[in-house]
């Protein structure tokens, strides 16, 4: 049970829900932007890049894997609003950090 | 429904671009490989046949025989359709490749199978996408569609179908928060709908069907869902349009909220309606607005919240707000007229630093800050522009409605006063302010030109008829005039004759102007005048003189102006008469003026004149001529803008007489006042001495001078005469300045005046007699000798003043006394025609039966100082303006005498004590001095057996000693002060003196008694150092002395113990600010042996000796007739010698004076100096004599005759 304080300022979960959609504005609003630095471009490649091919061999396992490496794409970008907490420089939503 | 012909506009009028998915296309065919671009499909009606084509592109260059294929997307239907059941209208359109040229395009194409052809409905389906403007979670944000039809005919219409009229606008599947609505006017309702139905049986032009789209969500995130449009046919509908909505919602950042907290800053979270960007409106707060402003205050609160309390704070507080549109206003009480001044804080931090500076420090003074802001918003503002009457334009700057008013800004008040401003201040008024310009008539009309620059000249050059001028009995005429008088033609001035008229006169009119004059001017009595043919001035009417002299060689002020009359001579200030005492000025009737820039005003009751300061008047430092007038305690200071001018106030007096205190004539003022640089009039009802080092006293006389040629009866001629008695330093001299400075004034007078009655009387003849008034000559009586500087001054017609100095001084003299010596030889040698009778010289020499000598002057407060050079010199303060500077090798007497018996009465004497100090039972030595011949007559010792105040009780009483009228009665302190703690520090003695303390500089005699031996030992040793009993003295004392106190014992007192004096001739002295430089020749070094209780008397000669030889009847050498010689005598010694000094008339010189002076011709030693008018002496010394004659008269004027070498005693 969180004390009153860490309530206070805990962020809460519902905030770190990632919206279905991407705001319509976003991509004219970031049209120009170039982001660097952003380190290895791991999304959807952490389980094919961490396990044996031999795992990936049989297609039919693949949504499966799709669907495990969905969460660990997610969980990593969870870290990313930890770190945005207090970085209110950036967008709520916004993705491009390392 | 025509939906192929429907505009679908937003709700911010921008035409909705939607996409048409057609089922019957048409494809034109032309054998012209150019033709290309046109585009068009069929439309359906519900009953499945074509009704009409819809050209979409025209395209180019298709030929006339272009033929048109119709292709049915979902099958069984693709045919070129063949000339009967199509027609295809062309139109022109000019293309450029890259010559121009002309082509045609599709206009429209009419389709007619035949048979008629059933496809479906409808044929063609549109889709469009709309995005709304992302919203706060919670509110909402709408989009409303205006559908309008084009008609057949071209019309606008909303969209119509008669026979089928209703279509369907659904949402089906999507996010549910986005939805239909509809206002539902009569209950303020809003509907929220998923379908909405709509009749178009309406015919209606220019209207639109407008569809309400809504968005509300509780959650954040992006949302969409289709809107679809169904056409309701029989049971059936058909979907002709599909739209997806598109809609976002704002949620807070919480991120935001954790860093206000750490920060402690005001939540925007807490206050979301403050905000000038919120919609009061609104219940629910705007994340968009308030995620903006978290942030805003998380990145910039470094700039608000360290500066509460400051306008900084203040400032940035409101601009974070959003209220750059209100304006604060600080208050300011002007506590002198108790009125409220405001001023606005600027939001520029730049001119933020002006507001403090705006005020100059003296406005400052009076303002005081209050602790109250107001709030001020726009109501009106200048755009900069003025409108066609040059009014300027103003614009609408009212944000704000009357609730907006009443909630935010108060809430605004309520929150800068809890947040920013600091507890002390508050806001107390909220209020609008505007500019409003109103053009009015005016009825006065201003005239451009408001000044103009007009420039007189007029020449005139004083001039003199005569070189110069003598005085005779006291008055000499200086004839003066102007210069273009006698050079100047009037034919020389480039003017015409009516330039010179000024009026006309005629009998029966009298005098009239010349404007008048057209109607009389051929009347031959009108007599035209104008300025005379004589002079050369065109508008010149009156004239006045000046003549000033600086009166060098000596000076008087007339008893006009005192009541004794005062005689300026060698810089010094004397009576005229030399046996006088005393003589008060008429202040009040001549108008005087004492007008100070450097002086003291010293108080009487202080007896010791360097710490007698009162007042110090002298200039500011600054030298921008100003002036301070400061009391000696610092507490009254006046300021003045230029000199320091004392008048007499009721009961004044001015006197300038001996004073018993210091025994010197001294200038006294009573009951003056003064006006200060602000205006304060302050009295001084006390007297003062007056100590000038650089001022004047200015008086007004007056004297009636001669007629001028032709007399003016009503100036009577008055010539005003101003006496400036001056002080001042003059830096080429060694001693004060005093002179005596006379302005002579002419009274304003006319040139030249004519009368016309008289020339008409008299016309045809000589017209001169018309001319009542002529001072092309004045005369100029003045009194004095001296080189003139003349002045005139001149006034034309509009009273414009004009001046000119003449170049030249002009000398007014006196001839020079004849030196006579009158013996009752007639053989010494070639005698004068005339001589003296016995009874004559008898008569002379009652006239002068003892030499008339100067005053002695005794000088008080000496001290003994040394100049950079090392060389010893006595200074001593220059109290009175009737001392000379010491001349050399004149003889200076110093006798310690300064504590002056005020009166006697048996045992009791009354001291006025300067120097010394008196105790009970302290030794005295009584002394009396014989006031003429300033020589002692006696002395005996006393004791003073009780004291109270002055008054001593003393014995045995001084039988012998009294007061009188030629005796004087001082005491000295004889008494021994016992000393302890006797120390040589370095180079001193330092020891402390039981119950009596010295001053500093003064000598003292230090006595050491052998209590075995009786022997005692002394030397006199100066003051360096007081301080309460301990004394420092500048020589130490052998130490053995102090080593052995219960054998010696160390006794001080005043160094002379009875009546001292000395004589030492002078070897040169100067005066600088009221003080004597005296350096004394002397090789044995006496003056180190003197202090302030000395004082000093300046004599030029051994009166004794004069006295001696000046002869009287007992002589008995008046025998015979006397002879007057005019050249060199010799005589024998013990024979009487008269000296004369005549002038011939013998009353040439109004009541003359004669200074004469004596010198031996080899040595150069004053034999003397006496103010007699005759002086008949016997020379008892061989030698040669020169003899010096200064004879002046009663206004100063004095004229030197030197001869030297006139008497040779053999």
């Amino acid at each position: 049970m969180a004390t009153a304080t860490q309530k206070q300022n805990a962020v809460s979960s519902k905030s770190q829900r990632s919206k279905v959609r991407t705001p319509y504005f976003a991509s004219a609003k970031h049209l120009s932007d170039n982001y660097t630095n952003l380190g290895y471009d791991y999304r959807g490649k952490i389980l094919s890049k961490t396990t044996s091919s031999e795992l990936w061999a049989n297609p039919i396992q693949k949504p499966l894997f799709a669907q495990i490496e969905a969460i660990l794409t997610f969980i990593l970008e969870q870290v990313k609003y930890i770190k945005k907490t207090m970085s209110i420089a950036h967008g709520k939503e916004d993705t491009n950090i390392n | 429904m025509n939906q192929q012909n429907w505009k679908i506009f937003n709700k911010s009028g921008s035409f909705l671009n939607s996409y048409a998915d057609t089922y019957l296309p048409l494809t034109f065919i032309a054998d012209n490989l150019d033709a290309t671009g046109a585009a068009a499909f069929a439309v359906t009606n519900p009953s499945n046949y074509i009704i009409d084509v819809e050209v979409t592109n025209g395209g180019w260059e298709y030929p006339s025989n272009t033929q048109v294929q119709l292709d049915y997307t979902f099958g069984g239907y693709s045919q070129i359709l063949s000339a009967s059941e199509v027609s295809i209208g062309f139109k022109d359109v000019s293309i450029f490749n890259p010559a121009p040229a002309s082509s045609q395009a599709i206009e429209s194409v009419v389709i007619t199978l035949t048979p008629d052809v059933s496809f479906l409905y409808p044929a063609v389906t549109y889709s469009s996408a709309i995005f709304l403007q992302p919203i706060s979670q919670g509110l909402v944000e709408t989009e409303h569609l205006t559908i309008i039809e084009e008609s057949s005919t071209g019309a606008l219409i909303r969209p119509y179908d008669p026979i089928n009229p209703y279509l369907i606008f659904r949402f089906t599947d999507g996010d549910p928060e986005i939805k239909l609505f509809e206002i539902d006017e009569e209950n303020q309702l809003v509907e929220w709908a998923d379908e909405i139905i709509i009749d178009t049986t309406e015919y209606a032009e220019k209207t639109g069907l407008m569809i309400n789209v809504g968005f509300r969500a509780e959650t954040e995130g992006v949302f969409e869902r289709r809107l679809r449009v169904f056409h309701k046919v029989g049971n059936t509908e058909y979907l002709i349009y599909e739209i997806l909505v598109n809609a976002e919602s704002v949620g807070p950042d919480e991120r935001f909220d954790t860093l206000i907290t750490n920060f402690g800053l005001p939540s925007p979270k807490a206050n979301h309606t403050l905000f000038k960007e919120a919609d009061i409106n609104e219940d629910l707060p705007d994340w968009k607005l308030l995620n903006y402003k978290a942030k805003h205050i998380i990145l910039e609160h470094d700039k608000i919240m360290p500066y509460i309390g400051t306008y900084k704070g203040l400032i940035n507080a409101i601009k974070w707000l959003g209220y750059e549109d209100i304006q604060v206003k600080e208050w300011f009480k002007n506590v002198k007229d108790g009125k409220n001044l405001s001023l606005t804080v600027p939001y520029d931090a730049a001119d933020r630093t002006k507001t403090l500076l705006y005020f100059s420090p003296d406005e400052r003074r009076n303002l005081k800050k209050l602790n109250q802001l107001s709030l001020v918003y726009c109501l009106t503002r200048e755009t900069g522009q003025i409108d066609e009457w040059g009014n300027p334009i103003v614009e609408e700057c009212y944000n704000y409605n009357i609730n907006e008013i009443f909630i935010k800004l108060y809430a605004l008040k309520q929150w800068l006063e809890r947040w920013i401003i600091g507890v002390n201040a508050r806001i107390t008024d909220i209020t609008g302010e505007g500019v409003y310009f109103e053009r009015f008539r005016n009825v006065v009309y201003g005239t451009n030109t408001i000044g103009s620059e007009a420039i007189f000249e007029q020449s005139i050059s004083p001039d003199t008829l005569d070189e110069s001028s003598e005085l005779i009995r006291g008055d000499a005429s200086i004839r003066l005039t102007l210069e273009e008088l006698k050079k100047m033609p009037i034919e020389a001035l480039q003017v015409r004759f009516k330039d010179l008229l000024k009026y006309c006169w005629d009998p029966s009119n009298g005098q009239f102007s010349l404007v008048d004059a057209s109607l009389y001017w051929y009347d031959p009595s009108t007599v035209l005048v104008g300025s005379t043919f004589q002079f050369p001035f065109i508008d010149l009417f009156d004239i006045q003189w000046r003549a000033s002299v600086e009166k060098t060689d000596a000076g008087t002020i007339i008893d006009k102006l005192v009541t004794k009359p005062l005689f300026v001579y060698e810089n010094d200030l004397r009576f005229y008469n030399i046996l006088d005492s005393s003589s008060q000025f008429y202040d009040v009737s001549s108008n005087l003026n004492i007008l100070l820039e450097n002086a003291i005003l010293r108080d009487p009751s202080n007896d010791d004149w360097t710490s007698s300061k009162a007042y110090e008047i002298y200039p500011d430092p600054s030298g921008l001529g100003y002036y301070w007038m400061e009391s000696s305690s610092g507490l009254d200071i006046y300021q003045f803008n230029s000199y320091v001018n004392l008048i007499p106030d009721t009961g004044s007096v001015l006197l300038y007489e001996f004073d018993s205190n210091y025994r010197v004539p001294l200038l006294s003022f009573q009951n003056y006042k003064f006006t200060d640089a602000s205006g304060i009039v302050t009295s001084l009802p006390k007297k003062y001495f007056l100590d000038i080092l650089d001022g004047k006293i200015v008086m007004d006389s007056s004297i009636q001078g001669s007629k001028p040629w032709v007399s003016d009866p009503s100036s009577g001629n008055i010539i005003s005469v101003e006496y400036n008695l001056n002080w001042n330093y003059d830096t080429s001299l060694d001693e004060q300045m005093i002179t005596v400075n006379v302005v002579y004034n002419s009274s304003r007078m006319p040139l030249a005046v004519y009368d016309p009655s008289i020339y008409y009387s008299i016309y045809g003849s000589d017209p001169y007699p018309a001319r009542v008034i002529d001072n092309s000559i004045y005369i100029m009586t003045v009194n004095h000798t001296g080189d003139f500087y003349i002045e005139v001054f001149a006034w034309d017609g509009f009273n414009n003043i004009y001046s000119n100095k003449m170049e030249s001084l002009y000398p007014v003299w006196t001839k020079f006394p004849r030196i006579y010596v009158l013996t009752d030889n007639s053989l010494y040698s070639a005698t004068d025609v005339s001589s003296m009778s016995v009874l004559e010289a008898s008569t002379l020499i009652s006239e002068n039966p003892y030499p008339l000598f100067d005053r002695y002057i005794p000088l008080q407060g000496l001290s003994l100082q040394f100049d950079a050079s090392g060389t010893p010199y006595i200074e001593i303060p220059s109290i009175t303006y009737f001392q000379d500077v010491m001349e050399p090798d004149s003889l200076n007497r110093f006798f310690n005498l300064t504590e002056r018996v005020i009166s006697m009465s048996n045992p009791t004497i009354t001291v006025d004590p300067d120097y010394q100090k008196f105790y009970d039972e302290d030794d005295i030595r009584i002394i009396q001095f014989d006031k003429g011949k300033y020589s002692l007559i006696r002395e005996v010792s006393a004791h003073i057996d009780s004291i109270s105040g002055n008054d001593l009780t003393i014995s045995p009483w001084p039988v012998d000693i009294s007061i009188s009228g030629s005796a004087e009665v001082y005491v000295l302190n004889d008494t021994y002060r016992t000393t302890v703690n006797a120390a040589n520090i370095g180079d001193n003695l330092v020891l402390d003196v039981s119950g009596y303390q010295f001053e500093v500089g003064q000598l003292a005699g230090v006595i050491v008694f052998d209590g075995s031996t009786g022997y005692s030992w002394g030397s006199s040793y100066r003051v360096t150092n007081v301080d309460g009993s301990t004394h420092t003295f500048d020589q130490t004392i052998p130490q053995f002395f102090i080593n052995n106190p219960g054998k010696y014992s160390i006794k001080v007192k005043h160094a002379f113990s009875s009546y001292s004096d000395m004589t030492i001739p002078t070897d040169y002295a100067v005066e600088q600010f009221n003080t004597f430089k005296l350096y004394l020749k002397d090789s044995y070094c006496q003056e180190y042996f003197l202090d302030n209780t000395f004082v000093v008397i300046n004599v030029l000669f051994d009166q004794d000796y004069v006295n001696q030889q000046w002869y009287n009847a007992s002589d008995n050498l008046i025998n015979s007739e006397f002879y007057y010689h005019c050249k060199p005598i010799e005589v024998d010694s013990s024979t009487l010698v008269i000296f004369k000094a005549v002038y011939d008339p013998s009353n040439y010189m109004l009541d003359q004076r004669n200074i004469w002076t004596v010198k031996e011709h080899n040595e150069s030693n004053i034999l003397f100096r006496v103010f007699n008018e005759s002086v008949p002496f016997i020379f008892d010394q061989i030698g040669t004599y020169d003899i010096q004659v200064e004879s002046y008269d009663k206004y100063g004027n004095l004229k030197t005759q030197v001869w030297e070498g006139l008497v040779t005693v053999v």
